[in-house]
């Protein structure tokens, strides 16, 4: 469905955000890991249309995106990273002015749509209430509604769960999970859970280039039995990150708890771990550094 | 799809308090100049407070001071979708950059509509309040307040409206696009107080971007009983002046539209990337105890130093500090390099005083507007630009916040002052043959105008 060919994008001031990224994205929810500055954001707002990138192809269906973003914005959805809102308008009016932006210009059926919609994000009971008053997870909720108005084949969600409380970020998710099957979802995120729970395809993005991609459980699989994990006080923490591949670092009651990379067993204190997203997504960036 | 845009963005602009508060004001000045007969804007001598001839001189007068609500009406417009960072979600839907761009705007200036329409509003509602005396009142004829608005006020708003959407879609800044507005009203009063003669009357009226001149050319040897019953005429030279100044505004129109993009442009590949020294990172830092803390008073007053320092640099190197001191200096410098010729004709010393003298009268208000510019910006900025949180939650005492800021404004008084100090010495030493008295400027100017 989604193509992108050898993008690549060079800020004016000379960062390179995307260098040679080439991804193939089918129907379904596809998760876009990386860190922050990986170029994700970029990445998303290229497939969105509000920037040109400074060479490649992006293909959705039959339309070429960059050649014709309008035809792409027929039938996108986007919730971008970061949004402010207007004061003093509601949800709801808010909500309707889009519909009609997105060309849902009957105006039955766009009552139909935006109270559809409100309802299906829960923000029902507040859909007059001023969106410059709504908390961080109902104006995700609102952004999310708004980026589904008009049934669209591509929804671009960015970095939606980060600053949200566990079980705002639950909601979210299942909101997202709810999209229909023959729609292509891209999620970038710097949180693999959202990644393991919701995606049947990935990529990991470091330094504006794709260093991973397939489906979570494969990647997942690929790792078994080269996972090892040890606790250890943190004077013996250098040592270690000297001697083996050192995947994760985390405190645990004190102490350090690492995960190193190894076909074979490194020595007695390790212990093996079946790896999870979470070691395939650090180890991979781990040799995306040393690259 | 166009008329949707625009009529949202009309019910938008309909809420917004500035809508309602500059209607308020408008309202009330046209009032008060009906029915005190101190305060006038337009009419005066013996015709009708309510003949044609007041009512379109209003009318076209105050459409001139509609221009500052006219600005934010529009800039807001283009500015208002990338301040909140909305504008990603808009540009993303179907609509053509012509229905977005050009339905704002068309929402906007009925908006500006709205608030102009306050004017004749009120010029009609004081013209009925029982206390006016008889004798300065005529019949009341709707038709002239409409004929007013569409010939003296609405094509002003047209303008006005059209060039600053330009600019405002050029500069993306509410700043720059009060600035470009202070510069053209600075420019067209010095233009216009220059070609002020007999000779250039027919040039002016051709040429002034409110048309006005023209419009009044015909009335200048009107009686008191013409002004009070005739409207002026349409003629040739006004059509041509409103033909000339319309293809302006179509032209900073057709600019704006292919100025805006919504979506922003790779850079150019012939770009060099810079290659810069890759600095040896230095080694972290431990994480307890190596770096000392104090909450002294001493440190305190370290901290009221540095912000001071800080906040002044910020005023100093900004884009409205420099602009506003520019035209203080045109003004103001004007202002002394002409002081020396008196009425007479005349040539005078150009002595200390003199020129004190002219900067009192062209520069001093200059100092006090950069003042109270930036005395609301410093006091804000920090949340508005969302940093309070971070510089509120350090442990520094509360005063080394305000105090700072006082001490940031004060030096940047008295360094504009010192700027227009400076300008008078130039033209005195270019001028020549008078001694030049820094203490007379520092008793006589400076300190004053601090001080006040």
């Amino acid at each position: 469905m989604l193509q992108i060919q050898n993008l690549t994008h060079r800020y004016p001031n000379g960062v390179v955000a995307l260098d040679d990224v080439s991804l193939e994205i089918g129907a379904g929810m596809f998760g876009l890991l990386g860190p922050n500055g990986a170029g994700k954001s970029t990445l998303m707002r290229v497939v969105a249309t509000l920037q040109t990138p400074t060479s490649g192809k992006v293909r959705f269906g039959d339309i070429d995106v960059v050649a014709n973003p309008e035809l792409l914005r027929r039938t996108l959805g986007y919730l971008p990273q970061d949004f402010g809102v207007y004061p003093r308008v509601s949800a709801e009016s808010m909500l309707d002015h889009l519909a009609v932006l997105k060309g849902i210009v009957n105006a039955k059926e766009r009552r139909e749509a935006v109270h559809g919609l409100l309802n299906q994000v829960n923000l029902w009971s507040v859909r007059k209430k001023a969106l410059s008053g709504y908390s961080g997870g109902m104006r995700q909720r609102f952004g999310i509604a708004q980026a589904l108005l008009g049934q669209p084949k591509l929804v671009i969600v960015d970095e939606p769960t980060a600053g949200l409380d566990p079980e705002e970020r639950n909601r979210f998710l299942n909101l997202l999970a709810a999209i229909g099957d023959d729609v292509v979802v891209i999620l970038s995120t710097h949180i693999v859970e959202d990644v393991a729970q919701l995606c049947s395809n990935m990529a990991i993005l470091a330094g504006g280039k794709v260093v991973r991609q397939g489906a979570p459980e494969e990647l997942r699989q690929s790792m078994q039995g080269q996972v090892w994990r040890a606790s250890i006080a943190r004077e013996d923490l250098e040592a270690v990150r000297q001697r083996y591949s050192v995947i994760s670092e985390r405190l645990l009651g004190g102490r350090t708890m690492v995960h190193v990379l190894s076909p074979a067993q490194p020595s007695g204190e390790f212990a093996p771990v079946e790896g999870g997203l979470e070691d395939v997504y650090f180890s991979t960036l781990a040799a995306a550094r040393a690259a | 799809m166009f008329g949707h845009v625009a009529s949202f963005e009309l019910r938008y602009q309909l809420k917004s308090p500035v809508l309602w508060i500059t209607f308020g004001l408008f309202f009330l000045l046209t009032f008060l100049s009906v029915v005190i007969s101190e305060i006038q804007i337009g009419s005066g001598g013996n015709s009708h407070v309510n003949g044609p001839y007041a009512i379109v001189n209003t009318i076209g007068v105050m459409a001139i001071f509609a221009q500052f609500v006219v600005v934010a009406f529009v800039a807001n417009v283009v500015l208002r979708d990338w301040e909140t960072g909305f504008g990603p979600i808009l540009h993303a839907t179907r609509i053509t950059k012509f229905d977005y761009l050009f339905g704002q705007f068309t929402g906007a200036v009925f908006a500006s509509i709205i608030v102009l329409a306050s004017v004749p509003l009120a010029m009609a509602i004081g013209s009925f309040m029982p206390w006016l005396d008889k004798e300065t009142l005529g019949p009341f004829v709707p038709w002239y307040y409409i004929y007013g608005f569409l010939v003296a006020g609405l094509p002003t708003l047209l303008l006005c409206s059209s060039l600053f959407f330009a600019l405002a879609t050029a500069t993306r800044s509410m700043m720059g696009s009060y600035i470009g507005l202070v510069v053209f009203l600075v420019v067209y009063l010095v233009v216009s107080s220059l070609f002020a003669r007999p000779e250039y009357e027919d040039l002016v009226a051709l040429l002034e971007p409110y048309g006005l001149g023209a419009l009044f050319e015909t009335t200048k040897y009107w009686t008191a009983a013409e002004r009070n019953s005739e409207l002026m005429p349409i003629t040739l030279q006004y059509i041509e002046n409103r033909a000339i100044w319309g293809g302006v505004a179509l032209l900073a129109l057709t600019g704006a539209y292919f100025l805006f993009s919504f979506s922003t442009k790779a850079a150019s590949k012939q770009k060099k990337e810079r290659k810069g020294a890759v600095a040896e990172a230095p080694s972290p830092v431990t994480v307890a105890g190596v770096t000392k803390r104090s909450f002294s008073g001493g440190a305190a007053w370290t901290q009221v130093l540095a912000r001071a320092r800080f906040e002044a640099a910020y005023v100093f190197s900004g884009p409205a500090f420099i602009v506003l001191l520019a035209i203080g200096l045109f003004n103001g410098g004007g202002a002394m390099w002409f002081s020396t010729e008196s009425v007479d004709g005349t040539v005078l010393y150009p002595t200390t005083l003199l020129m004190v003298q002219a900067l009192a009268g062209g520069f001093t208000l200059f100092p006090i507007i950069i003042a109270t510019y930036y005395a609301g910006e410093l006091v804000w900025r920090d949340r508005e630009k969302r940093v309070h949180d971070l510089v509120d939650a350090t442990p520094a005492p509360d005063w080394t916040f305000a105090t700072p800021k006082i001490l940031a404004l004060t030096l940047v008084l008295a360094g504009t002052i010192a700027i227009g100090v400076a300008a008078g010495v130039i033209v005195q030493l270019a001028k020549g043959g008078a001694p030049i008295h820094l203490d007379e400027y520092l008793v006589w100017y400076a300190l004053p105008a601090l001080i006040s």
